[in-house]
């Protein structure tokens, strides 16, 4: 696959989801060269320079959550009940997934006299269900009326993990900001530019790789949105 | 002659120095407060209440099952302590079994008439009520020139659906309403009371 085809596709503000990838994987390799198969380490050719905006639109690319070849799943539809012998759980609806417990853990816990909201620090881990948050430093928001988590905010050397049985749907993410909306069921990954540090979220699902400065993630549909992308890769599993 | 006083001055200083460290009292303020209650006390109240006015109002009581005054500024408490106040228009509790509180003044007639609080420490299944949150604790001391409320032990913080432990202790700044935990600590937030 070109990465350059697929960078010039991001740039332009499309989205595009893995059935376009794997179409685009289907492609003949440029003639006079073989086709060489992609990594994750390894940057597209022609990514636009992180900060600037390739086009006049905003670079925005999203990945969705395909359960099955040409099916794609639209932002804000609810994911479909798992078969029976299919090995998955009856799907839970949104309310009951954010009614799930939080479970937090830290070296150090700051509550101020602002109401509903609690600061920690080192080694944080957050873990709802199957997602699950790692970070230097977190400040968690409560709803007290609903008496649960409204958001979480954690930053510095972040990892996000989603466990999945199907390791094609598991997530692990990457940055130095992320915003877990809890209500709303949902991601945002930033990358913050730094010295030494480009600013880049990384996201990767099953086998594919989505950089950018900033990645929205929807939990209960899996639609990935990136702001800002650097490259989409799927390395491995090619097609010679 | 004087090179050899100088040197016997040191060697004196050194020796004294060495006295000091070595014989120095090692026992924390609650520890000499307890020893201080070998001694009989001065004064005996049972089943007592204490109020607090401001103004024509009372904004704050304590009250336990048994009490007892010692000579000149110290108060020991037992049994079912029970504490209430208001402040910034939000009543703050405080139960627990035992507690012992220092206080500024030189004699027990002037701790009756204006005591200051110094240093309290309770003990023994502390419970305090902040904010509709509830912190459970082993031993708790206040020191009052800092209004801070600090423990080494493990402590539980109980709010509406939520649950931290903390395994080495807390500080609480009273006039900042700032709680700080340390060591390990480990939360539930659930959607469920825990109350």
């Amino acid at each position: 696959m070109d990465n350059r085809v697929i960078s010039i596709v991001l740039a332009s503000g499309l989205w595009l989801s893995p059935v376009a990838l794997a179409d685009l994987d289907d492609l003949d390799p440029p003639a006079g060269g073989t086709a060489k198969p992609a990594s994750t380490s390894e940057p597209a050719p022609s990514k636009p320079p992180v900060g600037s905006k390739p086009s006049s639109t905003p670079a925005t690319s999203s990945l969705s959550a395909p359960t099955k070849p040409g099916a794609k799943p639209k932002p804000g539809a609810k994911p479909a009940p798992g078969k029976p012998g299919s090995g998955k759980q009856p799907a839970a609806t949104d309310a009951q997934r954010k009614k799930e417990p939080v479970h937090l853990r830290s070296k150090g816990l700051r509550a101020t006299r602002e109401k509903g909201v609690v600061e920690l620090s080192e080694d944080v881990v957050v873990t709802q269900a199957e997602l699950q948050l790692k970070s230097d430093h977190a400040k968690v928001s409560f709803d007290e009326a609903a008496d649960e988590v409204k958001q979480v905010i954690v930053t510095g050397n972040v990892k996000v993990t989603k466990d999945s049985p199907d390791p094609k749907d598991r997530i692990v993410a990457t940055g130095d900001e992320a915003i877990f909306y809890n209500t709303e069921r949902k991601i945002t990954l930033k990358g913050v530019p730094a010295k030494g540090n480009k600013g880049i979220a990384q996201l990767v699902r099953g086998k594919d790789t989505v950089k950018g400065k900033q990645i929205h993630y929807e939990l209960d549909t899996g639609w990935i949105s990136v702001d800002g992308v650097e490259g989409v890769m799927q390395p491995g599993d090619k097609k010679h | 002659m004087i090179k050899s006083a100088t040197v016997w001055g040191f060697l004196l200083a050194l020796a004294l120095a060495v006295g000091v460290f070595f014989g120095r009292d090692r026992s924390t303020p609650l520890e000499a407060l307890k020893s201080s209650s070998d001694r009989s006390a001065r004064v005996r109240l049972e089943d007592f209440v204490f109020y607090r006015y401001k103004g024509q109002a009372v904004n704050a009581n304590f009250s336990a099952k048994l009490g007892l005054f010692y000579e000149p500024n110290i108060v020991e408490m037992h049994g079912n302590l029970h504490g209430e106040q208001y402040r910034r228009g939000k009543l703050e509790t405080l139960r627990s079994e035992i507690g012992h509180a220092i206080f500024s003044s030189n004699s027990l007639n002037a701790l009756m008439r204006d005591g200051t609080l110094v240093r309290a420490y309770v003990e023994d299944n502390v419970i305090m009520e902040l904010d509709g949150n509830l912190l459970k604790t082993e031993q708790a001391e206040y020191i009052a020139s800092r209004q801070i409320l600090r423990s080494h032990r493990a402590i539980r913080v109980i709010g509406p659906s939520r649950v931290f432990d903390g395994d080495d202790g807390f500080t609480y700044d009273v006039d900042r309403e700032v709680l700080t935990m340390s060591g390990l600590i480990q939360g539930v937030v659930s959607g469920q009371p825990r109350y």
